[in-house]
């Protein structure tokens, strides 16, 4: 098969979606739409990304997202994304907005959402390193925090819809998530001493916290910066209800500063620096030892969702599934470190 | 636990450069930064399984020691290790009944002072391992 051919059957299919997608955003807009194309995108590990190329709307082309054949634990689905997508926006937060669902549109059974198309870069050794954005990486920790802090004023109280979506809050989000990781361990079948002892020294400190809208998946690589600055946050997957530290502790998870070890903040500034600009977004005190209880929590999820990596491979042998899979050992190790570095003092 | 072993994942390198680098090597227009990138992940593994080969014995040896050590001093008792020396296949199996035995420990409950044990056991064994196999990886205990 030579470059630019496509299969007979592919293109059918092709050609069949384009036709759904037309034929849906015409109905849900009333407008004669005319869709050029609908192509996949990369980097959609989970969830079906596609980008749709239209004329007759108000712009010129969109992101189609729909449900993952099989989502990840932890998951929300496509109507619960919407749900929450709304109430960020609605608190100020700068992201996609996300349009007209459609149910089956690309698999029978699958939801799926069209999001605003937005220009910048994503990927988080481009992030952390290209010289085009330098300028935008001197403030891009203090327009996330600014962010974080719009999304964190999202509660219970204040969004019961959202209660109905994402179900009631945990007394204690992080006994909450302890609970939800061993259930992975088990269900991978993994017997890790490491994430054992890092979650049973989880286990031993109560810590019932408030609960707010969290992201549950703010790093570096789920935000859209360009030269001047940060365009927009995205990937609302593994919105919850949580503690506001749990949203901090990611974004400073090591693995998410592609080699700016020092620069905890997403690879990008110091953690004071996050805490601080958080701390005057927000105008709430930031808990650093919970913060760090957290980022050991997030090195055990990062390590149990290597190893959920490894185990798909045997469904779809694909080189970076097979990688992925034996890095567990670093974040294993990094949650230990943590653990000792708490143990020795404030953090 | 189902992570792919040494041999898949030399079989996942070689289906790569069979399947996907190969035939940009003779169409150009096949080539794009994906699968770039791609082959910079094989070479990686490629690195890491070769540390790794040399290594891998004395790394599990040393895990099976440690890990039956704690499990013992857990139990208030001597290890009872029998001094055969096992084959490869006899050491792995037996570190995976180990590490579930620990796991097991761990996850009914143990005293603070024994936690910090294990804990210190497993990152002891994680930085040997770590050391050989990802030499990049800063190990220092202020990587930040």
């Amino acid at each position: 098969m030579g470059a630019g051919t496509v299969p007979q059957g592919e293109a059918a299919r092709g050609e069949a979606l384009r036709a759904r997608v037309e034929a849906h955003l015409r109905a849900a807009t009333g407008r004669p739409v005319e869709v050029a194309g609908v192509t996949p995108l990369g980097g959609g590990a989970v969830q079906d990304l596609l980008r749709v190329d239209v004329a007759g709307l108000d712009a010129p082309r969109f992101v189609l997202r729909s449900d993952a054949a099989r989502p990840l634990p932890g998951s929300i689905d496509r109507r619960r994304e919407l749900a929450v997508i709304e109430a960020a926006r609605a608190a100020g937060v700068r992201t996609p907005a996300a349009r007209w669902p459609a149910a089956d549109l690309v698999r029978p059974g699958a939801t799926a959402l069209f999001l605003d198309w937005v220009d910048g870069e994503a990927i988080g050794r481009k992030v952390v390193a290209s010289p085009a954005l330098a300028g935008a990486r001197t403030r891009l920790i203090d327009e996330v925090a600014v962010e974080l802090a719009r999304l964190h004023t999202i509660t219970p109280a204040s969004c019961p819809a959202l209660v109905a979506a994402l179900g009631a809050p945990p007394p204690d989000p992080l006994a909450a998530q302890v609970r939800a990781l061993r259930g992975l361990a088990d269900a991978l079948r993994a017997a890790r001493p490491a994430v054992e002892v890092a979650l049973a020294w989880l286990g031993a400190r109560p810590a019932p916290a408030p609960a707010v809208l969290a992201h549950g998946d703010l790093r570096t690589g789920n935000l859209v910066v360009a030269p001047e600055g940060l365009v927009a946050v995205l990937d609302w997957e593994f919105a919850r209800w949580s503690a506001r530290e749990e949203d901090l502790a990611w974004l400073c998870v090591r693995d998410w500063r592609f080699g700016q070890l020092r620069l905890a903040a997403g690879g990008v500034a110091p953690r004071e620096a996050l805490y601080r600009a958080y701390e005057a977004a927000a105008g709430v005190a930031v808990d650093r030892a919970a913060v760090r209880a957290w980022e050991v929590l997030g090195n055990v999820r990062w390590a149990l969702g290597c190893l959920a990596q490894g185990a798909r491979y045997a469904e779809r042998p694909d080189l970076e599934l097979a990688a992925i899979a034996r890095r567990a050992p670093e974040m294993e190790w990094e949650a230990l470190r943590l653990i000792d570095l708490a143990e020795r003092g404030p953090a | 636990m189902s992570a792919p072993d040494g041999p898949e994942l030399l079989l996942a390198v070689a289906r790569f450069l069979d399947e996907d680098a190969r035939p940009a090597l003779i169409d150009p227009a096949l080539a794009d930064p994906a699968l770039a990138f791609r082959a910079r992940v094989g070479a990686a593994l490629l690195r890491a399984l070769a540390a790794e080969a040399g290594a891998a014995e004395a790394l599990e040896a040393a895990d099976l020691t440690r890990l039956r050590g704690v499990l013992a001093a857990l139990d208030g008792r001597d290890d009872d290790l029998d001094g055969a020396t096992p084959s490869e296949s006899e050491r792995r199996a037996a570190l995976r009944t180990v590490e579930r035995a620990l796991c097991d420990r761990v996850r009914a409950g143990l005293a603070p002072a024994d936690l910090t044990r294990v804990r210190a056991a497993v990152a002891e064994g994680l930085r040997a391992r770590l050391a050989a196999t990802a030499p990049g990886f800063d190990l220092s205990p202020e990587v930040e």
